[in-house]
This record gives C-alpha cells, sequence and structure tokens, in this order.
C-alpha cells in the first residue's frame, strides 16, 4: 500500500485509474487504502465527488433540433400505431365484422364501376398519395406561442388562462387581443370556451376567439371543420368565411375549408340562422336534421342524416355514395396525407359507402377503406398508392 | 414505460456513444430514428430488464448495419471487427476545482485514457459514462462473460501477491482492461 500522505488525492494517477475504471480490484485497493489511513478517508470521498461531478467523457447531446425531429417521428408512429399489436389479435374479428358491415352496405355499392373495362397497370392510373410530417396544434396570444404535439382537450378558465388535458398545460391569455388556435392536418382539439360552449376542431381547422366574451354579443371566427355546442346566454356569431351563423342556443357542425368547393352548415339541435354574405339575401333559418350547403355563394337547403356529418367528432367517418376523392380528402386531412389523384383515374368515379373508425392507425384505416370500395392499397414508406382492384 | 419516455431518457446516451465509436452526427441521427422506429411495434420493450444496456446494443448494431447497407456495393470497406475505433474527449465542468487543479487533472485524465487501446477506452466510456456493469460492457463489447471474470480475478490476485508495490498495483488495474 503506498502512503499518499503528501499528494493531492484528485490528480493522483491511481486514483485516476480507479475513477474511470472502477474495477473490483480497485475497488478492493482503495479500500484497503482508506483502512490504513483513516484520516485520509475524507478527503478521499471529497476526491471522488469531485472527479465525478468534473470529468466528463464525450459528454455529447443530441443537438435539440435533431432530437424533435426524431421525437417527432417518434410520436407520430407512436400516436398511430400503439396499439397496433392489440389490434393484430383483433384485427381478424374486426375483418369480420366489417364484412358483415360491408356485406349488407354492397347493395348501395356503385356497381356500375364494377366491369372497368381494361386492366389498370401502376402508373397514371393509381392514386398515389404522401403522409406529410404532422405539425404542432398552436395556440396563439398576443406574442405568445404555445405548441402542443398532441392533440388538445383545451378549458378556458375564469381566470383567462388555457388548461391543456386537464392541467398537463396552463397557457395564460392575453386579455385585449383576440387568440387563436390552429390544429394542423393530422390532429384534431377541442376547446371549452369561457361561457361554456364546446367546440371540436377537425384537422386543418382554425378557431379565433376572445379569452372572454366582453361586447353584447359572443363572435368567434373559424375556418375549417368545427362541431359547436354552445351554452345558452347570449347572442352567438361564428363567422365561417363566407358565411355569418347567428346561433339561437343549439349543437351544429360547420364545414368551410379553403379551398374546397362547396361549405355547409349542419344543425343537430336548437335553431340557426345563416346569413350567407351576399346583398340582398335572406338569412337561411336552419331546423334540426337540415343542411345548408353553399356553393359558390349559392345556398342549398335539404334534409340530412346529421349523424354522418358530427361522427368525426367521435372519431368515425360515414359515407353513403360519397365519391372516393372525397373520401381520400377527409382521410388525408385527418392522417396528414396528400393524395394526388390523375385526372383520367378510373378510381375518380368511385364511390364509397359504410363507416370508417379513424382512431386506428392509419395503414388499418385505408385497408378497411380498400375493402369497401374495392379498390387497392399499397405502401411504401410514407409514398401510398391506391388501385383499382382486378 | 411509454417509448417517448424512454427515447427522452436515453437518446443522449445513444448519441453519444455513437459518436465515440467514430459515426458522423448523420449517422448517429439516423440510427436513433431506425432503433426507436423498430422498437414502436415490437413488444421488445416491455421485456427488457437493463435499458441502457439494451438501446446502447441496439444502436450498435443498426450503426453498423446501416454502414454495411450503405456500403453494400462496394467491394471494400471496413469489417465490424476493424470498428475499433473509439475515441474520447475530456471535457470538464467548471465551477467546481480551482483552475490550474482542473487543468492538471484533465491533462491527466487525458494521458490516463491515451495509453489505453480503443477497445479499453470504449469499455472506459462505458464504465463511467453509462455507469454499466462490466458483465454487460463485455456483452456489448462481444466479449464473453468468462473472459471479463477472468481477468477481474486475476487483477485481484495480482494485487494480493504484492499489495504494497505501487508499480504492480498501478498495472494490476489494467490488468483487466488489457485483456479486453
Amino acid at each position: 500500500m503506498v502512503n499518499k500522505k503528501k499528494k493531492d488525492i484528485l490528480t493522483d494517477n491511481d486514483f485516476i485509474e480507479w475513477q474511470l475504471q472502477r474495477t473490483e480490484d480497485a475497488e478492493r485497493y482503495w479500500d484497503e487504502y482508506v483502512e490504513r489511513y483513516p484520516e485520509r478517508e475524507a478527503e478521499v470521498r471529497q476526491a471522488t465527488e469531485d472527479f465525478r461531478t468534473t470529468v466528463r467523457l464525450n459528454d455529447y447531446r443530441l443537438p435539440q433540433e435533431d432530437e424533435y425531429l426524431i421525437s417527432h417521428h417518434i410520436w407520430k408512429m407512436a400516436g398511430i400505431s400503439r396499439r397496433l399489436y392489440i389490434r393484430r389479435i383483433l384485427w381478424m374479428a374486426a375483418c369480420i365484422a366489417l364484412m358483415i358491415t360491408v356485406g349488407s352496405i354492397l347493395p348501395l355499392l356503385d356497381r356500375s364501376e364494377k366491369n372497368m373495362e381494361n386492366r389498370q397497370t401502376a402508373g397514371a392510373d393509381a392514386i398515389i398519395g404522401a403522409q406529410q410530417p404532422v405539425s404542432e396544434l398552436q395556440l396563439i396570444s398576443g406574442d405568445r406561442v404555445a405548441q402542443f404535439q398532441k392533440d388538445a382537450e383545451i378549458e378556458l378558465s375564469d381566470k383567462g388562462e388555457a388548461v391543456v388535458n386537464k392541467g398537463e398545460k396552463v397557457v395564460p391569455l392575453a386579455k385585449e387581443v383576440i387568440n387563436t388556435l390552429l390544429v394542423p392536418y393530422g390532429k384534431r382539439a377541442q376547446i371549452q370556451l369561457s361561457d361554456g360552449s364546446k367546440l371540436w376542431l377537425n384537422s386543418g381547422s382554425r378557431l379565433d376567439f376572445p379569452a372572454s366574451f366582453t361586447g353584447d354579443t359572443r363572435e368567434i371566427s373559424v375556418t375549417g371543420e368545427v362541431y359547436l355546442e354552445v351554452a345558452k346566454g347570449k347572442q352567438f356569431i361564428v363567422h365561417a368565411g363566407g358565411f355569418d351563423v347567428v346561433v339561437h342556443g343549439t349543437k351544429f357542425n360547420i364545414s368551410s375549408y379553403p379551398g374546397t368547393a362547396s361549405q355547409y352548415v349542419v344543425l343537430v339541435e336548437g335553431k340557426v340562422e345563416v346569413e350567407v354574405d351576399r346583398k340582398g339575401k335572406a338569412a337561411e333559418m336552419l331546423m334540426p336534421d337540415e343542411m345548408l350547403q353553399i356553393t359558390a355563394g349559392t345556398a342549398e337547403k335539404r334534409s340530412v342524416d346529421v349523424s354522418r356529418y358530427i361522427s368525426w367528432t367521435r372519431g368515425i367517418l360515414i359515407f353513403d355514395h360519397t365519391p372516393i376523392t372525397a373520401v381520400l380528402e377527409e382521410i388525408g386531412r385527418y392522417y396528414n396525407v396528400s393524395f394526388d389523384v390523375p385526372d383520367n383515374a378510373p378510381l375518380k368515379r368511385k364511390t364509397c359507402s359504410g363507416k370508417l373508425a379513424l382512431d386506428e392507425d392509419f395503414d388499418a384505416v385505408m385497408r378497411s377503406l380498400s375493402v369497401m370500395s374495392k379498390i387497392t392499397y399499397a405502401r411504401d414508406g410514407n409514398a401510398v398508392e391506391l388501385k383499382v382492384k382486378e | 414505460m411509454k417509448i417517448e419516455v424512454t427515447y427522452g431518457q436515453y437518446h443522449d446516451a445513444m448519441y453519444s456513444y455513437g459518436i465515440g465509436l467514430g459515426f458522423s452526427h448523420d449517422d448517429c441521427v439516423d440510427a436513433i430514428q431506425d432503433v426507436f422506429c423498430r422498437l414502436i411495434n415490437s413488444k421488445a420493450l416491455e421485456k427488457v430488464d437493463n435499458m441502457r444496456f439494451f438501446l446502447l446494443k441496439c444502436m450498435k448494431n443498426r450503426l453498423l448495419k446501416n454502414y454495411r447497407d450503405s456500403n453494400a456495393n462496394k467491394t471494400c470497406y471496413l469489417k465490424d471487427e476493424n470498428f475499433e475505433n473509439f475515441e474520447i474527449k475530456v471535457s470538464m465542468i467548471d465551477g467546481i476545482l480551482a483552475k490550474e487543479r482542473q487543468e492538471l487533472l484533465k491533462k491527466k485524465v487525458e494521458s490516463a485514457l491515451n495509453m489505453l487501446t480503443a477497445r479499453q477506452r470504449e469499455a472506459v466510456y462505458l464504465r463511467y459514462m453509462q455507469e454499466m456493469e462490466y458483465v454487460e460492457i463485455g456483452a456489448l463489447m462481444n466479449l464473453t462473460p468468462d473472459s471479463a471474470k477472468l481477468s477481474v480475478h486475476r487483477a485481484i490476485k495480482s494485487i494480493r501477491e504484492n499489495p504494497s508495490l505501487k508499480p504492480i498495483a498501478y498495472v494490476t488495474v489494467f490488468a483487466l482492461l488489457r485483456s479486453l
């Protein structure tokens, strides 16, 4: 045993080897050393602590932007396939259930498309989709931008704060400005406003709202698709890009995606007035189970099965002779997949009827869709390809 | 445990290990992403006792696989066993030691590491920074547990035989590592 009395233990070579390697023999050696020189025990302990807090080897950190990109990828993948292994077991059962559903719907399917005259080859005939990266939900209040990775459930508190996912995060809202909630493709959000009104925002939607309603009326703006359950109170007006909805206590759905040919309002309960942005036109009054479809400024009212229009709030899409392009548009928004539909694609004339549960992963949804509408579905990484089944 | 949480805990360890093995930043980032994406759909994580060991092993395998795949078309490339390069950069956290003492310690640590072979450096890194047991280190570096045990035993034995001889004691500390 070496007497290290005069030396600084921390910079002693043996000590350094011990600290770096912590081999059993070195541990033993230093145990013996402390036994022999108990007066130096404190010094050894101090040196050990100093060494371990000071010396770092290859102390590299994954740079934040990469860390973020990878986690984003994982979140996305985990989000859509967390329950995949359970589904593997349930898949067969689901298939059988689906076949029964489809079986009952089959007569509805557009049989005229059944005998596509020629065999399709890959390429221009196919609909190609590409899964896009999903961006964050954003809650913007004045200069403050809060971002959320996951779907969010937001509740505005009395104190003018936005409580996200039951307190996971609390975002103070600016009083005087209009706040904005941006829901990107691939995400959904639910928000309860300060007056207790509840809103469900579908993918690709935007909501502008005040922290609290102060004037004579309650006013919000939306684009995209929103389902509202308005609480009783002052007059409630929804500005929906191209038309306003004046609410008389109610539940209703608005679809007003920019860039789509038509927008619509579907009333579930209560009464709403829809003011289409056109001079000299009286407001349209909607009753429950009625839909007002607005195409290029022309409003058309008809009776509908409302469940079809609000089922997305429960993660279900219902189709009834819906053109496949419209179906893909909805699915694409939900999962943030952009589909490229060639003009002459035979698939364009296909329609689809049935129920699609959206809380499954994207592949499962596409497989169901392919069963429902007799198409083939293939996936390669982020790219997907749809073709008419031979 | 959720995979996101596991990722949050271990991404730096995986990255730092990959860099130490001599891979580029991009290779390491790709490998980390590959490892986790593969784990999402597998039950493997649930069965893991030692997450750090498991993920570092995955990381190393993935780096080597990606390297092999990217060189699959070339007629000549390094074989796995030639990946014996392990660099260690010593850094010091300021504020605990006086400046000169810190500098001296850094130099001494560096020279101690320079005396080691690449594989010994890898073992030291895993032992010190990742706080792994030698058995795990052996498994990670493809050594049989027996050879690790034998080395430890040999080292202890020589310390007992020469308890007071500094040069010998000094050497025996290395005995295990030298046998790697």
